[in-house]
């Protein structure tokens, strides 16, 4: 299930394992080597003073002495004469001193042959002349009860640090892999479809911009499915109407319906516009998808945008005619060429031209083209309907039109802006709005203007 | 994190240290509930030494970058 987080805890405990474990071994070694010191000392010490009380005693307090000592501790005693024959012994009586030369001091370990135990033991001269020497052996294992409870002490220290270590890595794993976890869920869900989902964002830090950029992607990815969803229900909706048209008009014709040549006439004319319409519609959603697949064949050349603008005004100005509308153009003569499609350019000017005309009641259109700062700026502005801010965002997508029903009566297909976006931006410009509702609206194109060496 | 991960760690954390101040007490002469809890504190005082030091540091660090951020 959630690997990474036994990865990751796994990781520190065996970190923290690595640390711990050589630091106990040490630990425990350096008390175990003070442990030995301290027994040597004290078997040394016990061996002089052994020595020194043997030298003013007779025979039987040895006996005593040796009687008490294998009863009462686990230490042992030999006692041996001058010809080093032991006189009295606790119980090992296989040991024999490694030096002849008796009457010197001597320590050293043995390994006791019956029981296997190891020893430490300290001989010392006694200046007595019926005993030559005293052994005093310890067990090496042995040690006090308080340094048992030493020992204790650092195991039972060594666990608590242990476990200590072992809480906080849960802790900190779990913090860590928390988030990762949240987003591999998100990202299930968002594979699934689901791409409502979003991942709390909690930290600045690498894991928090991964959720933002996250989120983004799942909203984007909305945005998208929802706009091809509704681009296909307006596709269909759009060729239904002059569809419904041509079926209903050519149906009568075929049966005879109509009444005589002149209404004839009239619905060849219709099923005409309408088979034209349709004609465009499919002629510009093709186009428009060319442009956004970055083919889209261009004739780039240097070209002056004041000349452009000027023809298309003049093709337009005849559908202004017919309404009260005037056009204005100012036009600068000498301004920078720019790049672009001379084709494609008045294309862009018809269509906002076209809009302008056809969303003006009366009043003027302006056209606009001037010079500023290295970049050639195109305005057309109208005194027309306006468009509310709030679709402002939205007029340069493909079918977006402000009233449905009553673009429907001006013809429109709601291709126009979005082809005219397109266009621009594949020329290097921009495009920008500003509209004012119920007062006008301006289109303003803006082109940097062509460097030396532009072809 | 779920509480029952939390009650984990905590359980875990709170063995930890009563097993490294029964350590500590373990020796005679340091019995009783005032050397108990003295101790406690004093191995809590040093566990929340990197704690609050990591804090501390990471305080720091983020107030230099806002103040490097507002100057840019
Ligand atoms: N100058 C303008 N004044 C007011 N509204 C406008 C203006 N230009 C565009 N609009 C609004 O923006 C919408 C989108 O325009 P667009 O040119 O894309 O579509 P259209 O004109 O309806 O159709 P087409 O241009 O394809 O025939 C229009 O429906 C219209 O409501
Ligand atoms: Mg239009």
């Amino acid at each position: 299930m959630n690997t990474i987080f036994y990865k990751l805890g796994g990781a520190i405990t065996i970190l923290f394992l690595v640390v711990l474990l050589p630091l106990g071994f040490v630990m425990l070694e350096i008390f175990n080597n003070y442990n030995h010191t301290h027994l040597k000392e004290e078997t040394e010490e016990m061996a002089s003073q052994y020595a020194i009380m043997l030298s003013a005693a007779d025979r039987l307090d040895v006996d005593l002495l040796v009687d008490s000592m294998s009863t009462e501790t686990v230490r042992e005693i030999i006692v041996f004469d001058q010809t080093e024959t032991i006189i009295e012994s606790s119980g090992m009586e296989s040991f024999s001193p490694r030096k002849k030369s008796s009457g010197t001091e001597e320590i050293g370990s043995y390994i006791d042959p019956k029981t296997n135990q190891h020893y430490f033991y300290a001989g010392k001269p006694v200046l007595d002349n019926a005993i030559a020497s005293i052994y005093v052996f310890s067990p090496s294992n042995m040690m006090s009860s308080s340094a048992v409870r030493v020992q204790n002490a650092l195991w039972l220290s060594g666990l608590g640090s242990l476990l200590l270590a072992l809480g906080f890595t849960f802790i900190f794993s779990k913090k860590l892999t928390n988030p990762l976890q949240m987003m591999e869920k998100t990202a299930k869900k968002l594979a699934r479809g689901d791409l409502n989902t979003k991942v709390p964002v909690t930290t600045r830090d690498e894991l928090g911009s991964l959720a933002r950029s996250m989120n983004e992607l799942a909203r984007e990815l909305k945005r998208y499915r929802d706009n091809r969803r509704e681009f296909f229900s307006n596709v269909s909706h759009e060729f239904r109407t002059p569809l419904s048209y041509i079926q209903g008009y050519s149906h009568a014709l075929k049966n005879g319906l109509q009444q005589n040549e002149d209404q004839r006439q009239q619905f060849i004319h219709i099923i005409h516009d309408e088979a034209n319409r349709m004609n465009r519609l499919i002629e510009d959603l093709f186009e428009l998808s060319r442009m956004e697949e970055e083919r889209f064949p261009l004739e780039l050349e240097l070209v002056h945008l004041g000349h452009i603008a000027q023809k298309a005004v003049e093709k337009v100005r005849p559908s202004a005619g017919d309404k009260e509308i005037t056009l204005v153009t100012e036009i600068e003569e000498d301004i920078p060429d720019i790049v672009g499609d001379s084709f494609r350019l008045e294309q862009i000017f018809m269509n906002l031209l076209q809009n302008a005309v056809r969303y003006t009641e009366h009043g003027c259109v302006r056209v606009k083209v001037l010079a500023e700062d290295g970049k050639v700026i195109g305005t057309v502005s109208d005194t027309g309907l306006g468009i509310a801010s709030e679709e402002i965002p939205h007029i340069f997508e493909r079918f977006y039109r402000i009233e449905k029903s009553r673009a429907r009566d001006f013809g429109g297909t709601g291709l126009g802006l979005a082809i005219v976006k397109q266009l621009t931006e594949l020329q290097y410009g921009t495009i920008d709005v500003e509209s004012c509702d119920g007062k006008g609206t301006t289109f303003t194109l803006c082109f940097p203007e062509a460097r030396e060496g532009d072809e | 994190m779920k509480r029952v991960e939390w009650v984990i760690a905590s359980i875990f954390i709170a063995l930890g240290l009563h097993c490294l101040v029964m350590a500590g007490t373990l020796l005679p002469g340091t019995v009783g509930d005032p050397a108990y809890f003295s101790l406690l504190l004093r191995v809590c005082f040093w566990m929340g030494i990197p704690i609050l030091g990591g804090f501390v540091i990471y305080m720091i660090i983020m107030s230099i970058k806002k103040r490097k951020g507002k100057v840019l």
